[in-house]
């Protein structure tokens, strides 16, 4: 919240509120994302990816080591 | 490459340092700057996503339910001590394989870390990054800070991350349908350091089957080395496709830097000491700072603080930098 003063025609200084959309969206998409991304991490791990990144990363891999 | 980095021992200049600026804001005293800490806690983190000592003492790696869980870093899976997962790796295993083409698991996982965090797993929890950091320590005549085509050759890990993690496992893929990790296969020194090089040493029959693309491999390993000798970080400022993603997150990840104007007395003592080469007084939450906190350290006025939200150091007094520059061109 930002205090934004303009002149109105009888010169008296107004002091009006300001929201700051900017600051608002800034400090909102943090949390946010972390909750979809805690979302989206459950539901791939029950559509099975998680069997996937595992079966991978029990067999030693041959691209990563340079062999394969 | 005309520029060389002279290491700054302490925050402010000599000149300045417990003097008066023009506009008459007394500087304290001069701060001495100990990265000792940030070393202790990646090598902790480090020790501890590694430890499966019987892997370095057998030659082989970590079977257990732990490796679906990925590290925040980048971490080989092949590491014989390693008990989580690259999600590097895990990206392009998951779009590589023939029944996902879109990794949630991965992406949720580095959504859900960049959003909290963002590059502070850089500076903190990355164990290439305390290599490529230990590597800078040695001492060489020249340093290098910065070079020409040092900003642009910055976005390459963007093009790396979209090409070698994405589009390559995704569509160059074999008749089952299934591609390979191209990045950890063609580019990263990471699986060479941590997992093929300590593989190939303890077992012997791994060793039989190196060929060219090992030796492809090693080299881009001692090129990495050798660079990180003269210039910090070179693999994080543009090559690592984690760091990539994770800058994504930095100006709106939950834990950030703060700049208070009305402190800072511009002496430049921040930009001066950071080693990703940003100012930290025109945007303290850079996608390039890895929140390694030297700027912080740095500061005479105590001007940036950090913390979670309305968190901080000094909750409250503190203010984002974005928050501040549109009060500057309010009507008064």
């Amino acid at each position: 919240m930002t205090i934004n003063s303009r002149n109105n025609n009888s010169g008296v200084i107004i002091l009006k509120p300001k929201v700051n959309l900017s600051k608002i969206l800034l400090t909102s998409a943090g949390p946010l994302l972390c909750i979809i991304g805690a979302a989206a991490v459950m539901f791939g791990h029950f559509r099975g990816e998680a069997g996937v990144v595992l079966s991978k990363a029990i067999m030693v891999c041959m691209e990563c080591i340079g062999i394969g | 490459m005309d520029k060389t980095d002279k290491t700054n021992k302490t925050a402010a200049s000599p000149k300045n340092a417990e003097g008066k600026k023009p506009g008459g804001k007394k500087i304290p005293k001069r701060k001495k700057l100990s990265e000792a800490p940030r070393h202790i806690a990646q090598a902790v983190w480090t020790a501890v996503t590694n430890s499966y000592v019987a892997g370095f003492l057998k030659g082989r790696i970590y079977q257990g339910e732990l490796k679906k869980i990925c590290v925040p870093g980048m971490n080989c899976y092949s590491c014989p001590g390693a008990l989580g997962s690259c999600p590097i790796g895990a990206m392009q295993a998951v779009v590589g394989s023939s029944g996902f083409k879109f990794s949630y698991y991965v992406v949720g996982f580095l959504t859900l870390i960049g959003a909290l965090i963002g590059r502070f797993v850089c500076g903190w929890l990355c164990p290439f990054g305390l290599f490529q950091d230990l590597l800078h320590k040695i001492p060489f005549p020249k340093k290098i800070k910065t070079f020409r085509g040092d900003k642009p050759l910055r976005l390459l890990k963007y093009v790396i991350f979209a090409v070698f993690v994405i589009l390559l496992p995704m569509f160059l893929t074999n008749d089952f349908g299934n591609g390979s990790p191209y990045f950890c296969k063609l580019i990263c020194p990471v699986g060479t350091a941590m997992a093929g090089i300590p593989l190939l040493m303890l077992n012997e029959s791994m060793r039989a089957l190196a060929g060219f693309l090992f030796r492809w491999k090693l080299v881009i390993l001692i090129i990495t080395v050798l660079l990180s000798i003269l210039i910090y970080r070179p693999f994080c400022k543009y090559i690592c496709p984690l760091g990539a993603v994770y800058s994504l997150f930095n100006r709106i990840s939950v834990f950030k830097y703060r700049l208070d104007e009305t402190k800072c007395i511009s002496c430049g003592a921040c930009s001066r000491v950071c080693k990703m080469n940003i100012d930290p007084t025109k945007n303290c939450n850079s996608p390039e700072c890895i929140r390694c906190g030297l700027c912080k350290k740095a500061c005479p006025t105590d001007a940036i603080t950090y913390g979670f939200i309305s968190g901080g150091v000094k909750a409250g007094k503190s203010k984002l930098v974005e928050d501040i520059k549109p009060d500057k061109t309010a009507e008064t």
